[in-house]
């Protein structure tokens, strides 16, 4: 048993008494990392693999679409709708395109995170009340990505910098469900962030969409629960981040 | 000249452990926000739009490209049951596929991020949204969204 650890906290906050989501990372709970990330425009008439990650799981993802849904003007970046997040499914090898005769060609920036969908895993909760950030404090955690310099001033260059706010993770897990709804307990005191998939079975491949929010799924945050709705049978995994919605 | 640094997760070897044993990994970037670039407000709808798009929020974010945003919402005093925090976009109802005739959405483009509620098609008067209020939540993240 390790009964060591490490934690930084963002500029600002006090590491000693700062409340988890103040802090860059600790060695507690992990932070959501970026696998891979990239642009795509794919033929969206056709079913096709647009990403092969060969992770050996399927991993935490988001899709923004940047032209190509009739719901948008083209240019204007948004997480995956209701409308679109049932053709984008994420297998244990690749991210497919499911949603033949589409129209269109359609442009995209994916990102697929080194983290399983299908993982159980519960932080303790340390500290949840929020502290006073100082000004003032003129120290800085930074690590660069290979190649970048650690002074420059885009934050697109950083591994990590304290200057920033990052997604940690308190708590993931799956389950099958039926249509219903069922509440997760998370115990943060206060609404976190959070993100849902589902492997619809009556698709019948296992493959995970993002849960988008419509009136026959989705998911809402409180500061002791998320519920969650649906209208399909299925296995649902969730990740809630010790972020807050609210700050 | 290739260097690493690695934190695990309790109980991990950092010479054996894989980056989802660990907390941070420098193989492994993860999404940032500055300050500034999140934050929450409110709207209350005066009347009941028709066929329109009303602005609800508007961000000028100051990045030189579009960034990846994403945001949640919840209501009070209207129609749409949903008083919890929820993730955009979201579709009131089950109207035409796949464009959505009504819908609060959130997007970023290369100078602004924005929250809109779009009503498109008919019929626009059900749900009638005067008088809700719309709490917003955003967060503009430094890493590329398009």
């Amino acid at each position: 048993m390790s009964d060591y650890g490490i934690k930084i906290s963002r500029k600002g906050f006090d590491v000693r008494t700062c409340a988890d989501h103040e802090l860059l990372f600790s060695s507690e709970f992990p932070l959501l990392m970026i696998h891979s990330s990239g642009t795509l425009t794919f033929d969206a008439n056709s079913n096709q693999t647009l990403v092969t990650h060969n992770l050996g799981y399927a991993p935490i993802f988001l899709i923004f679409i940047t032209a190509g849904d009739p719901a948008f003007t083209d240019g204007q970046s948004h997480l995956i709708s209701p409308g679109t997040s049932q053709f984008f499914r994420m297998s244990t090898t690749n991210l497919i395109w499911d949603g033949a005769g589409w129209g269109s060609n359609m442009t995209i920036r994916y990102y697929i995170f080194r983290r399983p969908i299908e993982t159980n895993f519960e932080a303790d909760v340390f500290n949840s009340a929020q502290t006073s950030e100082n000004p003032g404090s003129d120290y800085v955690f930074k690590l660069s990505k290979e190649g970048k310099d650690v002074s420059s001033t885009d934050m697109r260059d950083f591994i990590i910098n304290s200057d920033t706010r990052n997604m940690l993770i308190h708590k993931t897990d799956f389950d099958d469900r039926v249509p219903g709804s069922w509440t997760i307990d998370h115990n943060l005191g206060y609404e976190p962030m959070f993100l849902f998939y589902c492997a619809i079975d009556s698709a019948g491949d296992g493959r995970y969409q993002l849960v988008a929010t419509a009136e026959d799924s989705q998911a809402t945050a409180t500061s002791t629960q998320i519920t969650v709705s649906t209208a399909y049978t299925g296995t649902y995994g969730y990740i809630i981040f010790k972020d807050p919605i609210l700050l | 000249m290739s260097y690493k640094v690695i934190i695990t997760l309790p109980g991990y070897n950092a010479q054996t452990a894989t980056p989802e044993q660990c907390s941070l990994h420098s193989d492994f970037p993860t999404p940032k926000m500055e300050t500034g670039k999140f934050g929450s407000t409110s709207y209350t709808f005066a009347s009941n739009p028709g066929v329109s798009t009303t602005n609800l929020l508007t961000i000028n974010h100051g990045y030189s490209y579009t960034p990846m945003a994403m945001a949640y919402i919840k209501f009070s005093g209207g129609p749409v049951v949903t008083p919890f925090f929820c993730i955009l976009p979201y579709v009131i109802g089950f109207d035409v596929f796949p464009d959505w005739e009504k819908k609060f959405v959130a997007y970023a483009t290369a100078t602004q991020f924005k929250i809109d509620y779009i009503v498109s098609g008919t019929p626009p008067t059900d749900p009638n949204v005067n008088g809700m209020t719309v709490f917003m939540k955003y967060y503009i993240f430094a890493e590329d969204g398009a």
